[in-house]
């Protein structure tokens, strides 16, 4: 069990999962860890770019990003094993992340971080908030919205949203690891398998130029 | 091909839903051309004797040839991994589909790439399906690609060269109808829930909004065009309800999203200016609309 049960309710520790630029994703999942009673947020990065972030929300209580040449393009599951051991090692109580998470926008990052945790996983998660040894958070789905109680620990995957955070005003200090300071062989990481090919024309693809044209397309129903 | 799997949500009336409409008739594109069975996988609660006939019947007509059926009071919620976890690795040993396809819509983002990861398996999310058909006597096997627009390419795979399962889900299209089916084999599967938890489900759309995947706004102190765009990118629903006064100010649309897909109207206009000839496929009061909407707001 993660470390909240073994505080009893006090202090816990989230990570936060963000793009060397966070975008609206990454802050709709911080203004949920921040919301959080009693909670440390962390914001924690991975990849081969330097993670230098322009502002930082107030609240967040550290900066953490792994680099290293071998984290570019990684597959996804290489990176939630590189991500899951600095959190790990942080001795985090949670994973909050965004739906899309990593540069590929697969949606498969916290699903890999979850299955590597062995913990439970929701995505498209929009509130949330601690209430005993459990989280609650509220989740869309198709014509409802549904509050579901996670046990600890828990990988959070959060919709973006508009989350109007106040920043830090000193550019925060980012605390930086290699894959070998954190025991990882450079090796183990996996590149994205995924073929990158140019730009190509679906079968089944209109291409439309203008609102025009769109609306044309929306009631053409012959395809 | 060997097996299909489709991940098939049932709508009150126990017909399925546009989304696996959709998903059954590409599972039947891709078995015309290179043959294979296609199983429904539904999770759905409370389910009598006297209604499996009349379920077997709507998916055979949608396309499927046979249905698994998890009946299970879990199975009524909100899909999630950590209870429907355990039916779709069961489907996915039981059968060891070469695809397992999701429709676009909650269940592909709550399920599909937990379940990848389980297994393992291959994931590809937002695809559109292409195929080409198998012509034994000369040798050629067919082809199976998956397509998918990324931020600036197209990324593609070819199912049939995958080593191992492929987990897709859909990107959005217009429902097809499959016409002429028979009444589809169906087994009942005897499952408990993976995990006993606590879910509270509130109905966000009433009446002709059900299928509404996503409430998406703009202007001042709501979700902006361009975040609404990544929402919209992302979660690839199978219909959008927009909040706008000005259609214009969506343009560009999301790259993802398909021309077939269907828009709803909130407001008490008939339709806004600029979108002449547009046909919304509901509309409901803004009222209803709008409270609907701050209640599902992020509070930060």
């Amino acid at each position: 069990m993660g470390r909240v049960a073994k505080r009893a309710g006090t202090l816990m520790k989230i990570a936060v999962c963000v793009e060397a630029n966070p975008g609206t994703a990454a802050l709709g999942a911080t203004a949920l860890a921040l919301g959080l009673d009693n909670a440390e947020v962390c914001w924690v990065h991975a990849g081969n770019d330097t993670f230098a972030p322009n502002a930082v929300p107030r609240g967040v209580a550290s900066v953490v990003a792994i680099t290293g040449p071998e984290l570019a393009r990684p597959h996804s599951q290489s990176l939630a094993h590189v991500l899951l051991t600095a959190v790990q090692r942080m001795g985090c109580d949670a994973i909050f992340c965004g739906v899309l998470s990593n540069a590929a926008g697969t949606g498969l990052l916290g699903a890999a971080l979850a299955v590597q945790w062995n913990v439970p996983f929701v995505a498209q998660a929009h509130a949330a908030h601690v209430r005993g040894k459990h989280m609650h958070v509220a989740v869309h789905g198709a014509s409802q919205i549904a509050t579901v109680a996670l046990p600890w620990p828990c990988v959070v995957a959060c919709v973006p949203a508009s989350a109007d955070l106040p920043m830090q005003e000193a550019a925060p200090q980012v605390r930086t690891f290699t894959l070998p300071e954190l025991g990882i062989a450079t090796e183990a990481i996996r590149r994205s398998s995924e073929s990158i090919s140019a730009p190509i024309a679906l079968r089944r693809t209109k291409t439309v130029t203008s609102v025009e044209a769109l609306l044309e397309s929306l009631l053409d129903r012959s395809h | 091909m060997a097996n299909l799997v489709v991940y098939t949500e049932l709508a009150e009336d126990r017909q399925p839903t546009p989304g696996a409409r959709f998903a059954l008739a590409q599972a039947r594109l891709i078995a015309r051309a290179l043959g294979a069975t296609i199983h429904a996988a539904v999770a759905h609660p409370g389910v009598d004797t006297s209604t499996l006939d009349e379920i077997a019947a709507a998916l055979g007509g949608a396309g499927a040839d046979r249905v698994l059926l998890w009946s299970n009071a879990a199975a009524g919620a909100l899909p999630l991994y950590v209870s429907h976890g355990a039916f779709l690795e069961a489907m996915a040993k039981q059968l060891r589909p070469r695809l397992f396809i999701f429709a676009a819509g909650s269940p592909a983002v709550q399920l599909a790439p937990v379940l990848a990861s389980r297994l393992p398996a291959e994931f590809f999310p937002r695809a559109q399906v292409t195929v080409g058909p198998a012509n034994l006597d000369v040798g050629d096997v067919g082809t199976l690609r998956l397509q998918r627009v990324a931020s600036d390419n197209i990324e593609q795979l070819d199912v049939i060269e995958a080593e191992r399962m492929v987990v897709v889900t859909l990107c959005n299209g217009t429902t097809q109808t499959v016409t002429g089916g028979q009444p589809a084999e169906l087994e009942v599967m005897d499952l408990p829930a993976q995990a006993e938890l606590t879910v509270q489900t509130t109905r966000l759309l009433a009446n002709r909004c059900e299928d509404a995947s996503l409430l998406l706004g703009d202007g001042p102190g709501r979700v902006s065009a361009d975040e609404a765009r990544l929402m919209y990118g992302m979660l690839c629903p199978q219909h959008a309800v927009l909040f706008t006064n000005d259609i214009k100010a969506w343009w560009p649309v999301p790259l993802m999203m398909s021309p077939g897909s269907a828009f709803g109207w909130v407001g008490d206009q008939a339709l806004a200016r600029g979108t002449r000839g547009l046909t919304a496929r509901w509309r409901i009061n803004a009222q209803v609309g709008w409270a609907a909407w701050q209640s599902a707001r992020v509070r930060s």
